[in-house]
């Protein structure tokens, strides 16, 4: 029973997430009029739409669909082929679909044109409900080689025509503000900073903290566990020892060492006389070995 | 009579050619500039060479600023700024912050975190000292710098060279010079500027604290650090990966016990050639017309202000974990200031300091705790100062 209920909040969390992630991607540039601008992987210059994912997750985009509304109110679904398992958007980034009618193509060639399109609308798996992006275009209004796509007009982002064709890239063609000086503008005092970054620092070695702090519980009881094992089966040659190493604390054991090595560096210098003989072994190899050096006499 | 004219038409043409070649020494093209600079990288030396200040740094910082304000005529491809020439080349690792990272896999492969696991609560002193950076960031936005600017000046506070020109090369690399220069100078100061904060906020009462001597630390627990380290560090903010993978990598390389030979590699020659780089490269991007601007006084005015935060921060953050610690627990907060990074001088100040009042209070190793915690809360907070500004 246990075992459904787990599977079950792990499909719904799943599902969750993807149209979590769904909701991310935005229609965002469609040219209807393309004559000498972006052509195809074949070599065409055909309408296209571009997608954005604005989120910060890789989106799969097998099994939603793309619906167009041509004018005279006939719809026209192009379902992403599930079977495609590169059919993915990765975080922010973009994808273009070809409106050449002709989706034996490829994955991003739809089924439709875009020559009477009066609307193009993004939908999830099911096809139904609200749809996860649509744009309305009014077609009497393309100029040849002319995009409309979301843009940033005083703060506010609307479906418009754009100044330049940008497939694959962002629409804010002017003047892009540094990351700094946006966050300056939200934050002049540099408050909100210190106050965020102090936070997470505090948060990350914290949280180092709290792991090692148990960690080193658990080693000191694991430690504790072995001595007692070991005392067990040794109790009375352990007795003496043990006695003798708590008789020492760290301090005194650095001294210890400090003497011993103070003792050994002495000995060194008064041993610099002393001659010291070992014997010279040659290891055999065949890479060093002489017989098979050129002093060999060659045979005749 | 044709000889006397051959001689001094060869004469002449000598001349000429005499005029030309001084023209292109360093005593035709000197300034004010270079000369000021000239002797900055002298006094670095004497720093250095006399009073031990940091000499593995100073020296070639010193040598390399010296360097770097050789007067030459433009154009002959010799100057660090001048495209294709050989210390342009060498620069190319600051710049793309190739040589910090590198720096902190020798520092992980030199460090033993020992005296942080055993005493895990002093990580968060290291956290508290790097409250410096951030006041000196908004301090740096008041004087009018820009975000990018000041977070690159922020970072001194930090004290730890490496991370500060990791952080200025990607923020403001026009400020390379003088935050390198002003960080590193800061850092060789700490046994002048450290122990006056660690005296004005501390009672001699609290300096005389006798901390409980740490724990013997398994092997398993110094391997599991790096792992458990760079994990979690990392995940929360991703932008120090450079920094602090390296760091935890070089840890792992020392602790591991299979991997004597790279630990050594990276702890030994590695960080040597690196260090050497380092210094030549950011002592010669300290051109006298790029370093002498006010901006660059500015820099070294609030480099100062925020180490003097980041050990204030330090200090007085021990005494509020004191509040909540039990008399035996109690930590001597002269080790605070060693939160700052700044490894492993600041450590030192703390032992001296301790020593001074107490003849039998051996701090070091209880001061290495925060020591090390500071690099990796300078890491983390360079990271969010990337993820924010860059």
């Amino acid at each position: 029973m246990m075992k459904v209920i787990y599977i079950l909040i792990f499909s719904l969390l799943t599902l969750g997430s993807y149209a979590q992630g769904l909701k991310d991607v935005r229609i965002n540039e469609v040219l209807v009029k393309n004559l000498t601008n972006y052509e195809d992987d074949y070599g065409d210059r055909s309408s296209w739409f571009e997608i954005y994912n604005t989120g910060h997750a890789r989106i799969k985009l097998g099994g939603c669909n793309i619906q167009a509304t041509m004018i005279d109110g006939t719809v026209v679904n192009y379902q992403i082929p599930v079977s495609d398992k590169h059919a993915e958007i990765a975080p922010l980034s973009y994808k273009i679909f070809y409106c050449t009618g002709t989706d034996y193509k490829g994955t991003y060639y739809t089924n439709f044109k875009l020559d009477n399109i009066k609307s193009i609308a993004l939908y999830d798996a099911s096809g139904k409900g609200e749809p996860i992006d649509k744009v309305d275009i009014i077609i009497g209004d393309q100029v040849n080689d002319v995009s409309v796509g979301n843009k940033k007009v005083d703060n506010e982002v609307i479906f418009t025509t754009l100044s330049e064709v940008t497939p694959g890239s962002t629409n804010e063609t002017g003047y892009m503000k540094p990351k700094s000086v946006k966050f300056l503008e939200h934050d002049p005092t540099g408050g909100a900073m210190a106050f965020t970054a102090i936070l997470v620092v505090f948060s990350v070695l914290c949280s180092l903290f709290l792991i090692f702090k148990f960690i080193g519980v658990y080693m000191v009881r694991l430690a504790h566990k072995k001595g007692v094992k070991s005392k067990g089966a040794n109790m009375s040659a352990d007795k003496t020892s043990t006695s003798e190493l708590r008789a020492h604390n760290g301090e005194e054991v650095a001294a210890i060492a400090m003497a011993l090595a103070l003792y050994k560096e002495d000995l060194h210098d008064k041993e610099s006389t002393v001659l010291t003989i070992n014997r010279v072994a040659r290891a055999y190899s065949p890479w060093s070995s002489k017989i098979y050096g050129l002093r060999q006499n060659p045979r005749k | 009579m044709l000889e006397m004219v051959a001689n001094s038409a060869f004469l002449s043409f000598l001349g000429e050619n005499l005029q030309q070649f001084y023209q292109f020494t360093g005593f035709a093209n000197i300034t004010w500039g270079h000369v000021i600079m000239i002797c900055v990288g002298l006094g670095f030396l004497f720093l250095a060479i006399k009073y031990k200040f940091e000499p593995m740094l100073l020296v070639p910082i010193g040598f390399g600023i010296i360097l770097g304000n050789i007067p030459f005529y433009p154009g002959m491809d010799v100057g660090i700024y001048e495209e294709g020439s050989v210390l342009n080349l060498l620069y190319f690792g600051v710049v793309k912050g190739l040589y910090p990272p590198l720096i902190f896999l020798g520092i992980g492969a030199l460090t033993d975190f020992s005296a942080l696991i055993s005493n895990p609560k002093l990580m968060l002193v290291g956290a508290a000292a790097q409250i410096g950076i951030f006041i000196a960031y908004s301090a740096a936005l008041a004087f009018g710098y820009t975000g990018a600017e000041a977070g690159a000046i922020g970072i001194i506070g930090g004290a730890d060279g490496p991370t500060a020109i990791f952080i200025t090369s990607k923020l403001a690399p026009d400020f390379l010079g003088a935050v390198a220069v002003s960080a590193y100078s800061y850092m060789a100061m700490v046994p002048i500027i450290q122990p006056i904060v660690m005296k004005l906020f501390t009672t001699k009462k609290e300096r005389l604290i006798k901390m409980k001597p740490a724990r013997p630390v398994s092997q398993t627990e110094k391997m599991l650090f790096p792992i458990v380290g760079v994990l979690l560090t990392t995940f929360i903010v991703p932008s120090a990966i450079p920094l602090l993978g390296m760091l935890f990598l070089g840890n792992l390389l020392k602790e591991c016990g299979v991997t004597k030979r790279l630990a050594i590699t990276a702890g030994g020659p590695l960080i040597d050639i690196v260090t050497i780089l380092i210094g030549i490269t950011v002592g010669a991007s300290t051109q006298a017309t790029t370093f002498l601007t006010p901006k660059s006084v500015g820099i070294f005015v609030l480099g100062a202000c925020s180490f003097f935060v980041a050990t204030m921060g330090g200090v007085l953050f021990v005494k509020f974990m004191n509040l909540f610690l039990s008399e035996e627990n109690k930590i001597n907060p002269l080790i605070g200031n060693a939160g700052v990074s700044a490894v492993p001088a600041a450590a030192r100040v703390s032992h001296d300091m301790g020593l001074k009042y107490d003849k039998s209070n051996y701090l070091l190793m209880h001061a290495m705790g925060p020591n090390v915690a500071g690099v990796i809360g300078s890491a983390v907070a360079a990271g969010i100062l990337l993820g924010f500004l860059a």
